[in-house]
């Protein structure tokens, strides 16, 4: 299975924290209110395309809206395999800290 | 629909068309916000680094290019700046000798800038401009105030005529009273020249009149200084002269006077066409007119011409000549300063160029040990351009750290430059280290990045021509050879440029100060001093008041002679009068020849040890007995009045005057009034007392014995304390004074010396980095020549040879561009032609030398190569 890095980790979480709304400026907003990481959006692009090609996430294009100059956005959505992917290496992280003091605990 | 930023619309097209509609509406939306919660600062910084990262994940700049330029650049600079980090010592060789030329050029251009490129800052500067009057010999003089009036009145291309007199007072405060240099203006001065004041108001033309003239406008620096920038100093009074005056406006803090760069406070002309010093001979004030739109100077001129000739036919015995001068205001201001900073800028032109060919030439030579680095790149696929972007990305690094810090050199040496600029210079307040400064720095630092590039690029290219063959080590860096050969002659060509250009300066400096001046300025003082107030209402009391502060001058150790003046040698002031001999009448008394007038107290041509030379001196008997009217003369003077005749017990009159007819008693050594390299010399001494007026200020000259700046000290306390209300000011050494006088030409020739010094410097690096390459370079074959026999002065020979080759030829085309070029620094040199032989031989051998020793140490280490040693390698 692939797996993927702690960039790619950040962005799949932000996608999914985003719900349906997730597009390149609510992606950035959410990492860097929760992770304090102020990434630019063509970061956040070229991690979102790497995403797409290794199938962890999908998407479609929206309506052209006024407010960005009449240009679509591009919405993502995580797909099962990411979720399952994200779910792997998590609970592989969580395992290895376990007893560990560094702030992960089991829920 | 919300607007896309101008970077956002640039940078649209380069982003691949699957991401363009999302990437580049992100960017609009994310403008949006950050210019809504964190300001148009924070959001356009972010914005360019948002495109910036945007760019280099999916820009492209053509459809089928693999590479992306932009991160390839971004990796090159980085790759750059390892490389330099590996060798810290070329890098920091290099980023030096950049800073040591970008420093004085940034210093420069921020001097020059302003000065002589930038407008004046007055309301469409362009139409402004100065009006003179053509004097008897057709130069360019000042006009008088009826003349102005006529031209006001006549002439229909002026939209506006303005009248200027230079003017002083005293601020007589309780504490701290100050002498002010300020000027008289027609009411519309400030008008003419479209400058609203800060404060307050202008003129009024009511205020422009006799009686009527009690009120003052301030520059800026003189409110802030002095009235702590009070703003309800508006409308209430200051003593002046002791007599209040009522401030009516405040300048905007960039006003500068470029007419009298120091002046701080302006009063109203106040002259009507029938007082004495209104006529049209009195030519003691200067016009500056405005233009009218849509009119050309040359119409304007036409027209000037035509009221100068109806003006002459009026009245002839009033004007020299027909015409007037019609002088745009910023040439005119900058026209002496002008050959002196453009001959400086391009001196420190030449020294960039030799600094970035010396830059050029290490990295030359860096080159070849980076030569398998190259070739590796090549044979993994890069292109020959892929190789150059690399190499003008590591330039740029080194040119950006070049331009910082020759940019905090700069900010440095601006000060020290500024205060060494002339005193009287226009526009001094308004230099400084500016952003259009950084800018073209900026572009220069791109040049000397493409130029540091390409070189090495265009030597290895034409070099991979015979890349087939089998290369001995000495052909292999044979162009490279030839290149650096190349880059270290152009740099000897242009340090012997400079090198001249010093000589020649230094040379003509010793000349002016050997100049007769006609006085010994060793060992006096002077300072001037004032009388002027309701306390001194009339001649006697200011005379008095003149004669007390001489004797107590006189009372102090050290002090062995002391008199009063009313104008200094080589210290900016003019005081000319028309002589006319009462034995031969002219019928034109404005051709009358023009001498300067020194009105004395004292025995002042004693105590400046000016020498009579026939005879006798002004006694102070001459200036108590009111019945005889005597006179000393300077010996030019008498040579234009009386050539080949005896002009003792002869009278002269000064033109245009009802005074009396003066005996002439002796003549006196010719003195340098103007400055050391421009004066006629004709002059003449008169004993204050019998002056119509006595002047509020005088300057007093003391010759002392001993430490002059201790004795100085004295006289000053003694001084200001005969009357504590009267300001002492300009106290200084004589000789200060006549240093002063050739601040302009110290100047050049002090940047010259340090340019010529650093290019030699920088030269002589050249020589020694070529010879020491070509050393080591050459071990083995030297190592072979010694085994077959060669001895030390075969070998030294060998070195010698090539480095003062480089040397001759580099000072052949020096002497060449020299004989071209120093011609342009013909209005700062005195006594002394700008081919002068002697001084373009003795550069030049002064330079061989240098090349000589420069050569000399690689020559060495080629000798003390072991045979056996070299051979092993």
């Amino acid at each position: 299975m692939d797996t993927f890095g702690e960039l790619e980790q950040l962005v799949l979480l932000a996608v999914m924290q985003a719900g349906a709304d997730a597009y390149g400026v609510v992606v950035q907003a959410a990492i860097h209110q929760k992770a304090r990481r102020d990434l630019t959006l063509g970061t956040i692009y070229k991690t979102l395309s790497r995403l797409e090609t290794k199938g962890f996430v999908t998407s479609e294009l929206g309506e052209p809206t006024a407010e960005r100059g009449g240009r679509a956005k591009r919405y993502y959505r995580v797909s099962a395999a990411g979720r399952r992917a994200l779910q792997h290496q998590l609970s592989a992280l969580r395992a290895m800290a376990a007893g560990l003091d560094v702030g992960l605990e089991a829920p | 629909m919300t607007p896309t930023p101008r970077l956002v619309r640039l940078i649209e097209p380069l982003i691949g068309p699957d991401f363009r509609d999302a990437i580049t509406g992100d960017l609009v939306e994310r403008f949006e916000l950050d210019l809504s919660r964190r300001g148009a600062i924070v959001a356009h910084l972010r914005l360019w680094r948002e495109c910036f990262m945007a760019l280099r994940h999916f820009g492209r700049l053509s459809t089928n290019q693999r590479v992306n330029p932009v991160r390839s650049f971004v990796a090159d600079v980085r790759f750059g700046l390892r490389v330099l980090r590996r060798t810290p010592s070329f890098a920091i060789v290099c980023i030096i000798t950049l800073a040591l030329a970008i420093g004085p050029t940034a210093a420069i251009l921020s001097v020059v800038d302003p000065l002589l490129f930038r407008p004046l800052p007055y309301g469409r500067p362009e139409r402004l401009a100065f009006v003179w009057e053509r004097g008897g010999n057709g130069s360019p003089i000042t006009t008088g105030y009826t003349t102005i009036e006529d031209l006001r009145a006549r002439a229909t291309t002026l939209a506006s005529v303005a009248a200027v007199g230079s003017w002083q007072t005293t601020l007589s405060t309780q504490e701290n009273p100050e002498r002010l240099q300020g000027a008289r203006v027609s009411w519309n001065y400030f008008r003419t020249l479209a400058v609203p004041m800060m404060l307050g108001r202008d003129f009024t033309r009511e205020e422009d009149a006799q009686n009527k003239n009690t009120v003052v406008i301030l520059s800026h620096t003189l409110w802030e200084r002095r009235f702590n920038a009070d703003s309800s100093i508006v409308g209430r009074t200051i003593p002046l002269n002791e007599t209040p005056r009522t401030v009516v406006g405040i300048l905007p803090a960039d006003y500068d006077d470029v007419i009298n760069p120091a002046a701080q406070i302006f009063m109203p002309l106040g002259y009507v066409a029938t007082l004495p010093w209104a006529c049209r001979t009195c030519r003691h004030l200067t016009a500056v007119v405005r233009v009218r739109d849509g009119v050309s100077f040359e119409r304007a001129t036409a027209e000037l011409n035509q009221i100068s000739s109806q003006l002459v036919s009026a009245f002839p015995k009033e004007y020299p000549a027909v015409g007037f001068f019609l002088n745009p205001l910023q040439q005119d201001v900058m026209r002496d300063a002008r050959p002196a900073l453009l001959a400086i800028l391009g001196a420190v032109a030449l020294v960039l160029l030799i600094a970035v060919a010396n830059v050029v030439n290490l990295h030359l030579a860096q080159s070849i040990r980076r030569e398998t680095e190259f070739a590796v790149r090549a044979a993994l696929g890069a292109s020959g351009g892929r190789l150059i972007q690399q190499l003008v990305a590591e330039g740029l690094s080194v040119a950006l750290a070049g331009v910082a810090a020759g940019l905090l050199l700069a900010r440095a040496i601006l000060p020290a430059l500024v205060s060494r600029l002339p005193a009287n210079l226009p526009r001094r307040t308004v230099i400084h280290l500016e952003g259009s400064v950084v800018l073209t720095l900026a572009v220069v630092a791109v040049l000397i990045a493409l130029v540091i590039g390409l070189v090495p690029a265009i030597v290895a290219r034409r070099r991979s021509l015979y890349s087939s063959e089998m290369r001995s080590a000495a052909r292999q860096s044979a162009g490279h050879t030839r290149a650096r050969a190349a880059l270290v002659v152009g740099e000897i060509a242009l340090a012997l440029l400079l090198l001249c250009g010093a000589g020649l300066l230094s040379l003509s400096l010793t000349k002016l100060f050997d100049v007769d001046r006609g006085f010994d300025g060793n060992n006096v003082i002077t300072l001037r001093f004032q009388a002027s107030g309701p306390r001194y209402p009339d001649n006697a009391a200011i005379l008095a008041a003149r004669r007390r502060v001489l004797a107590t001058a006189a009372a102090v150790p050290g002090v062995v002679d002391v008199s009063s003046i009313t104008l200094l040698p080589l210290n900016g002031g003019l005081d000319r009068y028309g002589i006319m001999a009462q034995d031969k009448p002219l019928d034109h008394p404005e051709r009358a020849p023009a001498a300067t007038g020194y009105r004395v107290v004292g025995d002042y041509l004693k105590t400046m040890r000016i020498r009579i030379l026939s005879g006798r001196d002004l006694t102070e008997a001459d200036a108590r007995d009111t019945s005889a009217n005597p006179v000393v003369i300077s010996a030019s003077l008498a040579r234009a009045l009386w050539p080949g005749e005896n002009p003792i017990n002869k009278r002269i009159q000064l033109s245009n005057s009802r005074r009396r007819w003066s005996t002439v008693i002796g003549v006196a050594a010719d003195v340098r009034q103007r400055s050391l390299n421009d004066d006629d010399g004709r002059a003449f001494y008169y004993p204050e007392d019998h002056w119509l007026f006595a002047l509020t200020e005088g300057v007093l000259v003391a010759r002392v014995n001993g430490n002059p700046e201790a004795v100085l000290r004295a006289v000053r306390a003694a001084v200001a304390g005969v009357d504590p209300s009267q300001p002492v000011v300009d106290v200084r050494t004589m000789d200060d004074v006549v240093s002063r006088s050739t601040a302009q030409r110290q100047l050049a020739l002090l940047l010259f010396v340090s340019f010529a010094g650093l290019a030699v410097l920088l030269a002589a690096a050249g020589v020694y980095g070529v010879l020491a390459g070509s050393v080591s370079e050459r071990t083995k074959e030297i190592g072979v020549r010694t085994a077959l026999g060669a001895t030390t002065i075969d070998t030294y020979a060998l070195v010698l040879r090539r480095g003062l080759g480089m040397a001759a030829v580099g000072l052949l085309l020096g002497l060449v561009g020299a004989v071209a070029t120093t011609r342009y620094l013909q209005a700062l040199l005195f006594g002394v032609a700008p081919t002068d032989p002697t001084v373009l031989l003795v550069s030049a051998v002064l330079l061989f030398a240098v090349a000589f020793i420069a050569c000399l140490i690689p020559a060495r280490r080629a000798v003390h190569i072991e045979p056996m040693v070299a051979l092993r390698q």
